[in-house]
């Protein structure tokens, strides 16, 4: 009824959804594009800015929590400025996947499903990334790490904190 | 036309249209093929795989409920791979289902219990762990999570068929259920803060294949099986929904659709549904009263009927029939109606009698022709374009508002309404065209103007924004079948004349249909049937003549003056002059508390008769045959003892008695006599032609310093009249009385958001929570229901067409 204030979303991300907008013959097909609007500029699935989003792109707010829901590929929660996702399945399960993790809690001193308390890390498990060819592996943010031990666990977390601490 | 299609189903030959569905042609041959997710009122998804076919030629079985059908199919609902399949989706749906019919509402009237017990396999090869949804709260886990007021989801019995979502989404075009997650963890759910409580919610609980869906009013309270039906007809609004009283004992447990496809098709709305515990109110009467040391005191029948008679006797002897009156009502039946003018004519001899007692101004005789729907209710869904002035659907006519909201929805009809605030068919795409509080009539004769090319006049004047109108009248000039629809706000027009002119004319320049629908319940079969006042005897002239002294007898049934009076003091004071007020209803109310006499009426489940719909469809409805409230009488019984005991013959001692004397005397409805259980429409010869002349606006009137708001109210889709409110379930639901208010108003008035208002007159105020809303005019104030504790009446003045009102922070 009363219109809603965009307070969240960037103004980049409004452009974005004002383009995508038009693009769709039925509307509803719009919703996926969306999500990752959102999950670009948040990392997950904000629900305070897919509200707003919602009210932009004139979509019912429960199309896109379902949608959401869907996939198990948006987190519905904050995650860490470097989210670890390590694949549980055969082929790295079989290569000692289950190891780094209980090296990676214990290092990071969060469960799993966690972050640690400078936000800094979050962990979960996922399934396979279609890395097999190279298990053990996982995927931080955008990037995969690959043939995996703990000390390149170790190493990789040392300069993505050194990283973000210069800055 | 689309063509015939001949296919062949278990060795017969079927002859259909093309686009139908296999299931579908095989029901015609009378072969009925199991489902759970197949309705044919809804889209089809072929979610469940139950009703799985064998076609010959095709690899694989087919969902018979998604597959149309094509020319020369072969198709075998019984071979022995169907007869596997069967077993086999059977199983499947029931690996996570915890089969706990025993404590199940659902048990005996399942259709999961049903098909599993005819089709598919006596034992589960599942040994592993099921899934379980488990709520979690206060220490406490549940299967059981609460959806809305009225609405709880046992997710584990889910098997997914969407009927809910689709009957919530597609149907009623609200978006409060939706489907979340996948796989076998996929589940139904409203969103955080949302509350399933649209007013159609009760029917996902009916046409829901397991016991998932249940309601608060009926879950764990008794078996389907201990329950007795007794077909009825709902009469909470003019719409006439056929539905099933469910009772066992005397005590009513639900109302379910009885799907009548001309009218209601099978679907109930919230309001009707869960209004079925108003037979036990607290409120309830169910004992005759006699004032006695000025208080209302319980009686025995004889005592009240004694003094009845006596007071009567003396009327009739003394020749002063003329000092009597009487007030029906349209929660009445046809029967009652008329015996009640047969009574007052015959017997007394009084003219005094009507049933508008909500109106400022008494209907003109020749709008009677005019009220009613043009065209049948199933029409509805090929008109494509709608017109509403003064008329709310969702609100005023749910179930009938389905079928505009198919028209919308599916076949691209467009639906505008020109209103003071914004109304809603769901998320349906439709058009509100905005004008300040009653400039109906001026908005109405300015379309006529554009579209017959005459100069508009100067809309100035009413602070009409003519842009929506003019991009109205040219849509209006090529649409094809327009249908104006007028409601509540046209009758309470205080313009009301000028409205009638203007709508006739935008008919007749358009070559649209007018329908002019009442929202009260039996409206139009009482005022066919004998309330409908002679000149100078409306409820209006009785007021005055009570006010002279003229008047010194009022009978009231079924109304209640007080709360429906656009004027609570007048009605009150003029009430009080009267020497003798009868009051006959089925709840004790604010009239009830002035009277001399109470009587206790019956109502739905009590007794038998028939209604008229918007439709004119005559319909029946019948009592449960076990009461408890041995006591209750319709107005017919009541009157008939009364006339016996006056020695004056006319003695009615049944519904269809009465219905013979009508059918004597009314020659249009001989089709009451004998009706069929989908009712019958009746035609009443209507004098056409009918020109109410020219007529000239009103002048808008503007507030002063003071008051400087005008104020409007409407009810809402659980809450019409003043019956509703006896309802515990609907009070639940959706008890709540609310103000709206401008943004630009609230700034001003630095009000904020679920403040609580003083909206006061001179007089007197109402204290409500606001809620800030562009859906309202600047300046206007629209009140949502109007409840006796809390009644809007209180700020209507008579006589006074536009409400000024103050507001600040209470
Ligand atoms: S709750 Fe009932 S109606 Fe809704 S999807 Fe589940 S089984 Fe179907
Ligand atoms: S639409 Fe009207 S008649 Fe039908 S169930 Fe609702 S209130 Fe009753
Ligand atoms: S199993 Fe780990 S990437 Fe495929
Ligand atoms: S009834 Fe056909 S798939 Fe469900």
């Amino acid at each position: 009824m009363g219109t809603t204030v965009n307070k969240l979303l960037s103004e980049k991300s409004i452009k974005e959804l004002n383009r995508l907008k038009g693009l769709y013959p039925v509307r509803k097909s719009v919703v996926l594009m969306v999500l990752h609007v959102i999950y670009d500029q948040f990392g997950y699935i904000q629900p305070e800015a897919l509200k707003e989003a919602a009210g932009i792109m004139e979509i019912p707010l429960i199309d896109f929590h379902q949608a959401a829901s869907f996939y198990t590929m948006f987190p519905r929660e904050a995650v860490g400025k470097y989210h670890i996702q390590v694949c549980r399945t055969l082929s790295c399960e079989l290569r000692g996947s289950q190891e780094l993790v209980a090296f990676l809690k214990e290092k990071l001193e969060i469960d799993m499903g966690g972050i640690t308390s400078d936000s800094m890390f979050s962990l979960t498990e996922v399934e396979c990334l279609g890395s097999c060819g190279t298990a053990p592996m996982m995927q931080i943010n955008d990037t995969y790490y690959e043939n995996l031990t703990r000390a390149r666990v170790e190493q990789i977390l040392d300069d993505l904190r050194s990283k973000s601490g210069n800055g | 036309m689309a063509e015939n299609i001949t296919i062949t189903v278990d060795g017969r030959t079927v002859d259909v249209p093309s686009g139908t569905l296999i299931i579908e042609a095989a029901r015609k041959l009378g072969i009925e093929i199991p489902t759970f997710c197949y309705d044919d009122r809804l889209r089809p998804v072929g979610a469940c795989r139950m009703c799985l076919v064998e076609v010959e030629k095709m690899p694989k079985l087919i969902a018979s409920c998604a597959t149309p059908v094509a020319p020369n199919m072969i198709v075998h609902t019984d071979s022995e791979k169907v007869v596997k399949a069967r077993k086999g989706v059977l199983e499947f749906l029931l690996i996570n289902h915890p089969l706990d019919c025993p404590t199940c509402d659902k048990g005996g009237e399942c259709p999961l219990q049903d098909n599993t017990y005819t089709y598919g396999p006596a034992e589960s090869r599942y040994g592993e762990n099921k899934i379980r949804f488990i709520e979690d709260s206060k220490n406490q886990k549940f299967d059981d999570i609460r959806l809305g007021p009225e609405i709880f989801l046992n997710r584990n019995r889910c098997i997914m068929c969407f009927k809910c979502v689709r009957i919530v989404r597609d149907l009623a075009g609200e978006a409060d259920l939706g489907v979340f997650q996948r796989g076998s963890f996929a589940n139904i759910n409203v969103l955080e803060e949302i509350e399933l409580d649209d007013e159609f919610s009760g029917n996902t609980v009916e046409y829901c294949p397991v016991g998932a869906l249940t309601s608060k009013s009926f879950r764990y309270k008794i078996r389907e099986w201990l329950l007795k039906k007794s077909p009825s007809v709902c009469n909470l609004c003019s719409d006439g929904c056929n539905m099933n009283i469910e009772w066992s004992r005397g005590e009513v447990f639900r109302h379910m659709a009885r799907r009548n496809s001309g009218v209601d098709d099978g679907w109930l709305c919230d309001r009707g549904r869960y209004g079925f515990d108003l037979s036990r109110a607290q409120d309830r009467l169910v004992r005759p009263h006699i004032r006695r040391d000025n208080k209302l005191q319980a009686c025995s029948w004889d005592e009240a009927s004694a003094l009845l008679s006596k007071h009567l006797q003396n009327i009739i002897d003394t020749n002063k029939g003329s000092e009597v009156a009487a007030v029906g009502s349209p929660i009445l039946s046809n029967e009652e109606a008329f015996a009640i003018r047969r009574f007052f004519s015959d017997v007394v001899k009084s003219e005094n009698v009507d049933f508008q007692t909500e109106y400022p101004k008494p209907i003109e005789p020749e709008l009677l022709d005019l009220i009613g729907l043009d065209g049948s209710i199933k029409d509805l869904e090929s008109d494509s374009t709608f017109v509403f002035i003064g008329c709310d659907p969702a609100v005023e006519h749910p179930v009938v508002s389905l079928r505009i909201r198919k028209a919308v929805s599916t076949y691209k009809a467009k639906a505008v309404f020109i209103s003071s605030h914004d109304k809603k068919l769901g998320y349906f795409p439709i058009t509100n065209i905005r004008i300040p509080f009653s400039a109906e009539a001026a908005a109405v004769n300015y379309l006529v103007s554009r579209i017959s090319g005459k100069t508009t006049g100067d809309m100035a004047d009413f602070k009409i924004d003519p842009d929506g109108l003019n991009r109205l009248a040219d849509n209006l000039k090529n649409a094809g079948r327009i249908h104006i629809i007028a409601g509540r706000e046209f009758f309470n027009h205080p313009d009301r004349a000028a409205l009638l002119v203007g709508l006739i004319k935008l008919k007749k320049s358009t070559g649209a249909k007018l329908s002019i629908l009442p929202p009260q319940g039996n409206f139009i079969g009482v005022s066919r049937f004998g309330l409908f006042p002679s000149l100078g005897h409306s409820f209006e002239n009785m007021l005055e003549r009570i006010e002279s002294g003229e008047i010194k007898t009022m009978f009231v049934f079924g109304a209640n003056p007080i709360d429906e009076y656009p004027d609570r003091k007048y009605i009150h004071d003029v009430l009080k002059n009267l020497e003798f007020l009868v009051v006959v209803s089925p709840f004790a109310n604010a009239t009830a508390s002035l009277a001399s006499v109470v009587l206790p009426q019956a109502m739905l489940p009590d007794y038998g008769g028939t209604f008229l719909n918007i439709e004119h469809r005559a319909q029946k409805f019948t009592p449960m045959t076990e009461n408890p409230h041995s006591d209750v009488k319709p107005a017919w019984a009541i009157l008939g003892e009364l006339s016996s005991l006056l020695d004056m013959g006319n003695i009615w001692y049944s519904d269809s008695q009465v219905r013979k004397v009508m059918i004597d005397t009314i020659k249009e409805i001989e089709g009451l006599d004998n009706l069929p259980d989908n009712g019958v429409v009746i035609r009443f010869p209507a004098k056409d032609g009918y020109d109410p002349g020219d007529v000239s606006l009103a002048e808008p009137e503007t507030p002063g310093i003071d008051y400087p708001y005008i104020m409007n109210w409407t009810p809402s889709a659980h809450h019409h009249g003043w019956i509703t409110e006896k309802s515990d379930n609907l009070m639940r639901i959706s008890g709540k009385q609310i103000a709206w208010m401008h943004p630009d108003d609230a700034a001003r008035e630095e009000i904020s958001d679920g403040q609580v208002l003083r909206i006061g007159t001179a007089e007197t105020a109402l204290n409500l929570p606001v809620i800030i809303t562009t859906g309202v005019n600047k300046g206007e104030i629209l009140i949502v229901n109007s409840f006796s504790a809390n009644p809007v009446n209180r700020l209507l003045k008579k006589g006074r067409p536009t409400t000024f009102v103050s507001v600040r922070k209470s």
